[in-house]
């Protein structure tokens, strides 16, 4: 198991170098960090984008600038990810890409990993009831919810969710959903109760909205997944030892069905990523989603840079978990 | 005579003889009908038995002929889209039409049942001993300890050597051959009255099949259960049942003890089934009695009797009247059998008291050919005469003369190693798996060799490597004296003209995608000697296989299996009579 | 049902085999009974009318006109309202549908084009080939798609017109199907006719072209429908952030990011893009779940 780790582990290293390199190779083609200072009017002195481009490292080479960004070596020690540092940014001098990532990391992560959770469970419930009951109305019905969730926008659901909190909070006068922000400093001034509920108003609603598209698309393979168990030859043996149904759905069945979700829900990470950057931006959160649109807007390619690594390396890690978890759950893939 | 045929409402009469004491289960017309896109497929038809405590019944057909159908329906284990009517009585209690709550204390307890593929028959995740302690703990209230020590038992009883050990491992870990000892164990757990082995040792080898067949024995030893064994192998029922039930388009065709059937059978099917055997006691140049034709579609079954379309003495009756399962009394009058006399020999055949004393060959031979060295005969008796010309592909060993001359192939020393990966970080090579060791051999003009062996004895990887679609670790394959094994893959794609194969698998072997003269005519147009010819080239091997010209534009799984192995020999054709 | 579950339906199978019908007969037959699957195709066929001849016969496009009144709800003139800028909603609704079915629809043709050939390269010739083509599909599959791709359009200078926008989602959702595809080969490559091919002499590029792609092109086909879904969802996701089709370019996306803080007070502007959004992106996941039963009746159920 240990070996399997290891080489699990090494195996995905070349990739994210790959990846920081493909990243930034297109970010740094795509755009100019300065762009928004060049076209000025009326235009500023050459000195000043001089100044800004030695500040940004815009005046080395890519294949240099890509070797400092990594190590840091001959910069001015504000860049280096091996040192710890993301770079200097186009948003202000004293912009720290580092600080503002940590500091908005919590906020994004209690997001993600909430609705992961509650994707999961849906899904699984979801995905077990529509395969016991083929081609039933029930299952007819979550067939055409999965399909309609993975039809529907995220920012669009979010939208409607959003109005459906405000159109609740009117109904009975009260203020239970909070529709706007994310309630970090609410929760500085609460403790015990007061905490949770201020979490569940904060957090119901872009929870619901984040989850969707990965419970559709897992309870679809849920679905896929129970079928093909249920009908294989070892359930029927199962049913044939005699063996009520329920258990041999609870113990045979679901049992081996659940491991493939893991790759599922490892891929999916992705997915989600993408998700919290639209449902922050409806909901106005202040997390890394927040955090990325005004590096885009900013055409600071070093925060770009720095978060695209964050959730490239989350992703990763999330795969990594998963073929550690599918090497427990599956004895046939067991490394000694 | 067949005037004095018994009918329908006859029955009524021997169903009230049949003495219930030691009968465990009885069946009685039991029929199954799915729902289909092409409408109600009738898999099974009025099946009836009776088995009696400790007997073998062994149910003999084709795939498709509703065989296992039958059993599943008895375990009630058919998919819901499957409507069953009839009755089936184990130990007296009707299983047909049981809740699955019900349902499931008479499985595994009274009636338990093993499946074909013993690769997919255990649960992957689980160890062996807990899925056989399970089957204990499902129907007897002991401890979790006392069910273990009982799985412990059971695999030594099934013959499983360190059953300890064997215990705590996991299905992936144990042999094809033992994880069918361990399906036959689970069978075992509960000690109960009938077992159904739906085609045990199908998917096994033979020198395994005779491992499974012991432990099946084993365990009718031990629990005194009645066993229904249905194969499709005559070779596996001849010593291992008392009777025999041979199946055919969802009905009982012929029954009766496993003698009588063999050496007397009362229906044309199972005479021709007893001439599809090949018998080592034979003269080689005597060939195999083919039956000719494919079984019938279930949504398109003939009005009469379903074997009518394939039967060489069928008559107009046959095509209009479905025969009835009768016994032949003294006289010779078609009568209906006792139900509970196990020594009844009944036939579904209007014509049974006429088969008398045939072999296989005089009915089955009479219509395809006048003799064996006739060039000419019919179109079908034609194509299969020269398919099975010892020129062509028929063996003619070195005795026959025909092995003369030089040799065309010869093989030194072929060795070829699979490596053995490290479980290690860096997976390197610590050895090597040989799997074909030092094989030499020559092949003449005109000759066949054969190589016989089990599975995983390096046969197929010997044939691939002659072919060079794998290459060898050492040794040297030379073809008219061109060593083959030096050679680019782009310098021996000329040469692959010569040199065909024709695969195992005829559901694998054929690009399902693709029509079956594109598929024959594949090998001209890669080496670009198609232009303009390859249609009636086409036409002209599929003639010569037996099939019909004119089917080239359908595609294979249109075809039975026997059709596309034959479409595949076309393939592999490569005549030096044409070239 | 699948054919593999149970005796019976193999039973059932095997006859349904041995009626003569082309195998072409069968998928179009199976697909016209998929009801979903046609309506939809239906349902979209209309709307690809409303978008690409729709604009000849309406008075309005999708620029701002001085004549539009701003801010008025649906009337007689503006069956969709429009917008505070003087936008006729229903003129932007036709031009949005319209870039989003072109750019989606492009981004699935090149999409699938190179990730076939990426996937069945990677999968015929397997070893050292496949693991550094695969790890370059993992690179893609690791990034957010939708970030990387607002990434890059939101840095490139001047805005973005749709086929930039197109290219970009291509470059990077590729990946997917050469992952499908380079399943599927892995196992056809197994299977005994590609071997017969080879030992009839065939070279490896006939046998990617004549049998590996033809026998995925089921999965493919799916595969491409699925993307195209994906592709409508990404485009309107980068719109939605500002950073996709530019204006005076109008997209859907943008539509509901513009109108995004009016959802209550002006719903005409909210609801029209994302309700047609979900109804393109429903019609193609039905069109494509249709299309893998009529293909491919072992993967999924076939449905009564």
């Amino acid at each position: 198991m240990l070996v399997y780790t290891v080489r699990r582990v090494l195996g995905a290293i070349p990739v994210l170098l790959l990846a920081s390199v493909l990243t930034f190779v297109l970010i740094d083609v795509s755009g100019d960090p300065l762009a928004n200072l060049r076209v000025m009017q009326p235009p500023p002195d050459p000195e000043v984008i001089q100044l800004q481009e030695e500040r940004l490292y815009l005046d080395r080479s890519m294949p240099e600038r890509y070797w400092l960004w990594i190590t840091g070596i001959g910069g001015n020690g504000d860049i280096g990810l091996l040192q710890g540092e993301f770079g200097p940014s186009t948003q202000s001098a004293t912009y720290d890409i580092g600080a503002n990532i940590a500091e908005r990391l919590g906020v994004t992560l209690r997001l993600v990993g909430a609705a992961t959770v509650f994707a999961i469970g849906l899904a699984v419930l979801t995905g077990v009831v529509s395969a016991m009951r083929q081609y039933s109305k029930l299952d007819y019905t979550l067939t055409f919810v999965g399909f309609l969730a993975l039809a529907m926008p995220t920012f669009w659901f979010a939208g409607i969710v959003q109005q459906a909190g405000v159109g609740f909070n009117e109904l009975l006068g009260t203020q239970f959903f909070a529709t706007v922000g994310d309630g970090t400093y609410q929760a500085q001034s609460e403790s015990g109760f007061g905490l949770v509920t201020n979490a569940l108003a904060y957090m119901t609603l872009p929870t619901i909205v984040l989850m969707l598209t990965s419970f559709a698309s897992w309870s679809r393979y849920q679905r896929t997944s129970m079928l093909e168990v249920l009908n294989s030859d070892y359930v029927r043996l199962a049913r044939a030892k005699g063996l009520p149904n329920r258990v041999v759905v609870r113990r045979h069945a679901l049992r081996t069905a659940l491991i493939p979700l893991t790759t599922v829900v490892a891929v999916g990470m992705a997915a989600i990523i993408d998700g919290t950057v639209l449902t922050e931006r409806v909901f106005q959160w202040r997390g890394l989603g927040e955090f990325f649109i005004q590096a885009v807007a900013a055409n600071d390619s070093f925060a770009l840079m720095a978060w695209l690594m964050l959730s490239g390396t989350t992703v990763i890690l999330a795969n990594l978990i998963a073929d550690l978890l599918y090497g427990v759950l599956d004895p046939r893939i067991r490394y000694e | 005579m067949t005037a004095t045929d018994a009918t329908n409402s006859d029955k009524e009469t021997r169903e009230a003889t049949v003495e219930r004491d030691d009968v465990v289960l009885e069946v009685n017309d039991l029929s199954v009908t799915f729902q289909s896109d092409d409408g109600p497929l009738q898999a099974v038809r009025e099946v009836s038995y009776v088995l009696r405590a400790g007997e073998a019944l062994g149910i003999v057909g084709e795939s498709g002929s509703g065989k296992s159908v039958t059993s599943m329906a008895i375990m009630g284990l058919l998919p819901r889209n499957a409507r069953v009517t009839g009755s089936a009585r184990v130990l007296g209690q009707e299983v047909v039409g049981l809740t699955d709550a019900q349902i499931s204390k008479v499985r595994g307890e009274r009636i338990a049942m093993i499946f074909q593929d013993p690769l997919t028959s255990l649960n992957p995740v689980y160890t062996v001993g807990y899925q056989i302690a399970e089957a204990v703990l499902a129907h007897r209230n002991v401890g979790r300890a006392k069910a273990m020590d009982r799985a412990l038992e059971l695999l030594e009883l099934v013959g499983i050597p360190h059953p300890e050990q064997r215990l705590k491992q996991y299905p992936h870990e144990l042999s094809g051959g033992m994880r069918q000892r361990v399906v036959i164990a689970i069978a075992m757990a509960n000690d109960p009255d009938v077992i159904i082995a739906d085609e045990p040792t199908t998917a096994l080898d033979v020198t395994v099949q005779a491992q499974v067949l012991e432990a099946l024995n084993a365990a009718r030893r031990e629990t005194g259960a009645a066993l229904v064994l249905i194969t499709h192998d005559l070779g596996v029922v001849a010593g291992n049942v008392d009777r025999v039930a041979v199946m055919y388009g969802g009905r009982i065709v012929e029954s009766g003890p496993v003698e009588e059937v063999f050496y007397r059978p009362r229906m044309p099917y199972a005479l021709g089934l007893l001439g599809s055997l090949p018998r080592l006691d034979a003269d080689r140049r005597e060939r195999l009695t083919p039956i000719m034709g494919t079984p019938p579609s279930l949504n398109a079954m003939p009005p009469g009797c379903s074997f009518a379309p394939r039967c060489p003495m069928a008559r107009t009756r046959c095509h209009e009247e479905e025969p009835l399962l009768l016994k032949l009394d003294e006289r010779g009058d078609r009568v209906w059998a006792d139900v509970g006399d196990p020594e009844a020999h009944s036939a579904a055949c209007h014509f049974s008291a006429e088969l008398g004393e045939s072999t296989p060959a005089d009915l089955f031979r009479a219509e395809s050919v006048a003799g064996p060295d006739t060039e000419v005969g019919t179109e079908r008796g034609s194509a299969r005469e020269e398919a099975t010309d010892p020129p062509a592909v028929d063996g003619t060993g070195a005795d026959s003369g025909a092995g003369g001359g030089e040799p065309i192939l010869t093989v030194t020393d072929l060795v070829k190693n699979f490596p053995i990966r490290s479980k290690g970080l860096l997976r390197r090579k610590i050895g090597e798996v040989q799997a074909v060791s030092g094989i030499s051999l020559d092949l003449r003009e005109k000759e066949t060799l054969a190589l016989v062996g089990e599975s995983g004895c390096g046969k197929s990887t010997t044939a691939r490597l002659l072919l060079q679609l794998i290459r060898r670790t050492s040794g040297e394959v030379h073809y008219r004296g061109q060593p083959l094994h030096a050679l680019t893959p782009r310098q021996m794609r000329p040469l692959r003209r010569d040199l065909q194969i024709v695969f195992q698998d005829p559901f694998a072997s054929l690009d399902p995608r693709m029509t079956v003269a594109d598929i024959i005519a594949e090998p001209l147009r890669v080496h670009r000697e198609g232009n303009g010819k390859s249609r009636r080239r086409v036409a002209e091997l599929l003639e010569l296989v037996g099939l019909n010209p004119e089917h080239g534009s359908r595609y294979p799984h249109e075809f039975s299996g026997g059709q596309r192995q034959r479409i595949g020999v076309a393939r592999a054709w490569r005549s030096t009579r044409g070239c | 049902m699948s054919e593999n579950s149970a005796p019976g339906t193999a039973v059932a199978a095997e006859v349904v085999g041995g009626v003569q019908r082309t195998q072409l007969q069968m998928i179009i037959r199976r697909f016209l009974r998929h009801r979903p699957a046609m309506i939809s195709l239906g349902v979209l066929v209309l709307i690809a009318l409303f978008a690409f001849v729709g604009p000849y016969f309406w008075t309005w496009d999708h620029f701002v006109h001085r004549e539009i009144p701003p801010s008025v709800p649906p009337s007689a003139d503006h069956p969709l309202g429009t917008t505070t800028a003087g936008h006729d909603v229903l003129g932007q609704l036709m031009r949005g549908a319209q870039q989003t079915l072109k750019v989606a629809f492009t981004v699935s043709l090149l999409g699938t084009a190179v990730g076939s050939l990426w996937g069945a390269t990677a999968g015929y010739y397997g070893g050292r080939v496949d693991a550094l083509m695969m790890r370059i599909v993992d690179v893609f599959m690791i990034v957010p798609l939708l970030v990387m791709v607002a990434a890059i359009a939101g840095s490139v200078r001047g805005g973005t017109t749709w086929w930039a926008v197109a290219l970009i989602i291509a470059a990077f959702s590729w990946a997917q199907i050469a992952r499908v595809v380079r399943g599927v080969v892995l196992s056809l490559r197994e299977q005994e006719f590609v071997e017969a091919a080879r030992a009839a002499g065939a070279s490896p590029g006939w046998i990617i072209v004549r049998h590996l792609l033809p026998n995925a092109a089921g999965p493919i086909i799916v595969a491409a429908t699925l993307l195209v879904a994906v592709a409508i969802l990404l485009e309107a996701g980068m719109s939605f952030l500002s950073f996709g089709i530019q204006l005076p370019d109008i997209s859907l996306g943008q539509m509901i990011g513009d109108a995004r803080t009016a959802a209550s007070t002006r719903p005409w502007l909210f609801y029209p893009p994302g309700v047609l959004l979900v109804i393109v992106c429903l019609t193609i996941n039905f069109i494509g779940d249709g299309l893998r039963d009529a293909l491919d009746p072992r993967q999924t159920m076939e449905r009564r």
